[in-house]
């Protein structure tokens, strides 16, 4: 299971965002840029098609392969009141031959994204990542040369944590405080709802750039 | 001395002391020149500045102790001793350092003896040093310049409304550097927003563009390509290269490609530049039927098959006004031939598959066993088929000859309409058992078979019911087993007790036996859909 917000962030204040991160984790940002295949099964697998995501993350060396997948959100009076969502997901590595291999179990290509960006691991209760990335459609079948962002004023910032179904809670509360430190730049929110900018955001990365450039 | 003496009996006036000793100092006058010098080092040594700031300290000091003595109620002796001695030493210390000093300027009568007799009146004297006279003067005349001749109420408001004026100039020079400051971003914490707020139209288009990247991100929309988008990616990027390769060379995708003729969209029969673009293709291509595809195109829901049955449940209204019997066994028997047909279209269309590398390597070696087991089997059916025709034929001979009612062309068909009852009745449980045991090898007879005997069971009639469910044991005794358990079913219709009864009951026995057959077989169809994953077999239909 994990515990996830997402919010956006004009790229403008993205400098100013790396900024805050940086000296609230301490450690070094980590580069992301992850292609995002989404596989959909066929009509011989079951009445309702299932989804699954093959993501292969292209940052480093070699090539790693990653199986996602992404189940309901946890439903219910409590789950609304948390600030968080809590969805059941799993992830795996996985070799690279696992396309061919969806493929023969009859799962076609429903579509394709690249996310580039960079990440910060937190360490506050749980391990939370805080990744902000633009999110590229690709135009043409797996050309992530000509990836273009779908929004080029925009860029997306998800704080994710992964929980089990004992502690999400305080896990969903540890990601909630580390969303309010970042509440000058930008609101976060639970996948799906929508939130606009915050109007300090200029002036809040203005000042975090502005400092940041003083020191000698 | 002089100085402890004046500040140890009255503590309230030690303040004074000290300062009347510090500011005896610089009052005391010494007129004569060779001492000037010694002054002008004495002086410095004075450090008057120090002398005040620790004189006052102490001075608070002592004041503070004694307020002690009021708000303080529990302060113990002890500490407050403590705190006194504090004060005595640094008292000491004060007065040792101005001690030396003090003789040139302070005036004690302990001290009066012949030598300073001579300058005396001009220690006493009060009046300031000649050079700070001299300051003194050049000050004055430097302010009082324009107005030393005027009344004094006027003097005072002209030198009021002077200091006026300088305190503006000094606000107005703070205020040029604060704004400066600002506008500069020097300094201040507190940075002004510089950008002008957003207004309606820019916070719609931003609101646009979130919901624009949350569904993108969240569902997918906005990036499907469409059909006619889709087309062969003239280079892959390096990871999907690696992903897309196979160990025989990509060709795995190229047959399955191939034998998949239906329904392949025609752009990827045209470039079969690269496996790995074809691959992606077919990834691509939700037209490509799953890998078993039904060239004979048998329903798998017997919905349109069953109102080709006599007596079937679903097709009630339909069957009724069909015509004689004899119609329905030159029906029933051909329906027994297409079902041979695609039976063995079937196990043919199995071999091509299997031959190929590419899909079912699982239970290659399985599903090719029962392969061999469903074509005995077929084999050993028609050989039957001979040998129950022959029997059935001088059965027929029997019964004619002792009823004698039929006429001989009645006859005739009636008893190759019977042959071939008996044949289709034997065939299909068999062709239904290979069916089930064929596709169902991977799955499990037993399943299967827990499935077919409550359905059996359930809508027979009592005769035809337990007919059926001989036949039905039978035929999964025979998918299981093979080859040995096959005589049972033609035994069973060849029974004379059957046979017998079936001739004294009349056609409709048959005609139910028929019915009930075709039931179960309808009913094997959808139980044998929902166990069978992809390598399905669609059972037989009638």
């Amino acid at each position: 299971m994990e515990c996830i917000m997402q919010g956006i962030i004009e790229t403008q204040h993205v400098e100013g965002l790396a900024v805050l991160l940086q000296g609230l984790c301490g450690s070094q940002r980590q580069a992301v840029k992850i292609h995002d295949l989404c596989l959909k099964s066929g009509p011989n697998l079951g009445q309702v098609p299932s989804e699954m995501h093959l993501m292969c993350d292209l940052s480093h060396q070699e090539p790693r392969w990653i199986v996602r997948h992404v189940g309901g959100a946890m439903r219910g009076a409590g789950a609304e009141q948390m600030p968080a969502l809590v969805r059941s997901v799993l992830n795996c590595r996985i070799s690279n031959n696992a396309l061919r291999f969806f493929h023969s179990l009859g799962y076609k290509l429903d579509h394709e994204l690249l996310q580039t960006g960079f990440k910060f691991q937190f360490h506050k209760v749980v391990p939370i990542t805080v990744s902000v990335t633009s999110v590229c459609k690709i135009p043409k079948l797996h050309m992530i040369e000509e990836a273009v962002p779908i929004t080029p004023g925009l860029q997306l910032v998800e704080v994710s944590a992964s929980t089990s179904g004992d502690n999400y809670t305080e896990v969903a509360a540890a990601v909630s405080g580390l969303a309010e430190q970042l509440a000058p730049l930008l609101h976060l929110s639970k996948p799906g709802v929508l939130t606009g900018v915050v109007p300090t955001a200029s002036a809040a990365a203005s000042s975090l750039t502005s400092r940041a450039t003083k020191v000698p | 001395m002089a100085a402890v003496g004046a500040a140890g009996p009255a503590l309230g006036g030690a303040g004074q002391a000290p300062v009347a000793g510090a500011a005896g100092g610089p009052g005391g006058v010494s007129a004569a020149p060779p001492q000037k010098s010694e002054m002008s080092t004495m002086l410095q040594q004075l450090n008057l500045e120090s002398i005040r700031t620790r004189s006052h300290d102490l001075f608070t000091e002592i004041s503070s102790i004694i307020q002690s003595f009021q708000t303080v109620p529990h302060n113990t002796w002890p500490e407050v001793l403590g705190q006194f001695s504090m004060v005595n030493v640094r008292l000491l210390k004060l007065v040792e350092d101005i001690k030396q000093i003090l003789k040139m300027f302070v005036v004690h009568p302990k001290n009066v003896n012949a030598e300073i007799a001579a300058i005396l009146p001009v220690m006493l004297s009060s009046k300031l040093l000649p050079e700070m006279e001299q300051e003194e003067a050049a000050l004055k005349e430097q302010i009082l310049a324009g107005v030393s001749n005027l009344p004094i109420q006027l003097q005072t408001e002209k030198l009021q409304k002077q200091i006026g004026m300088v305190n503006k100039a000094c606000e107005i020079a703070e205020k040029a550097l604060t704004d400066t400051r600002k506008i500069y971003g020097l300094g201040s914490r507190q940075i002004p927003v510089l950008n002008p707020p957003l207004d309606k139209a820019q916070v719609a288009k931003i609101a646009e563009q979130e919901k624009l990247l949350r569904s993108a991100v969240n569902v997918g929309e906005g990036l499907r390509l469409l059909p006619n988008e889709r087309q062969q990616p003239v280079s892959l990027p390096q990871h999907l290269v690696e992903a897309l390769q196979s160990s025989d060379g990509g060709s795995s995708y190229q047959n399955t490609g191939a034998s998949k003729g239906v329904a392949l969209q025609p752009s990827v029969t045209a470039h079969v530049s690269t496996p790995q673009q074809v691959a992606a293709a077919q990834i691509l291509n939700r037209n490509v039927p799953s890998p078993v595809p039904m060239l004979g195109s048998t329903p798998l829901d017997g919905t349109t098959a069953s109102p080709m049955f006599a007596n079937s449940p679903r097709s009630g209204n339909t069957i009724m006004a069909e015509a004689s019997p004899q119609q329905q066994q030159q029906s029933i028997l051909q329906r027994q031939k297409v079902q041979q047909m695609q039976k063995q279209q079937q196990l043919q269309q199995q071999q091509q598959q299997l031959r190929q590398p590419g899909t079912a390597q699982i239970g290659q070696a399985h599903f090719q066993q029962l392969q061999h087991q469903a074509q005995l089997q077929l084999q050993a059916q028609e050989r039957h088929h001979l040998q129950l025709q022959l029997q059935q034929q001088r059965l027929q001979h029997q019964q004619q000859l002792q009823s004698g009612s039929l006429q001989p062309g009645q006859q005739l068909q009636q008893s190759l309409g019977q042959n071939h009852l008996a044949q289709s009745g034997q065939l299909k449980p068999h062709l239904g058992s290979i069916g089930a045991s064929a596709a169902g090898g991977l799955f499990g007879n037993a399943q299967i078979s827990s499935n077919m005997m409550p359905n059996a069971g359930a809508n027979m009639q009592p005769q035809a019911a337990m007919l059926q469910q001989r036949l039905h044991l039978s035929a999964v005794g025979m998918g299981a087993t093979g080859q040995p358990q096959r005589t049972l079913p033609s035994q069973l219709l060849t029974d004379p007790r059957t046979q017998s009864a079936a001739a004294n009951l009349g056609l409709p026995l048959q005609q139910q036996l028929v019915g009930g057959q075709s039931n179960f077989n309808s009913m094997l169809n959808p139980n044998q859909t929902i166990n069978f994953g992809q390598q399905r077999q669609p059972p037989p239909q009638q």
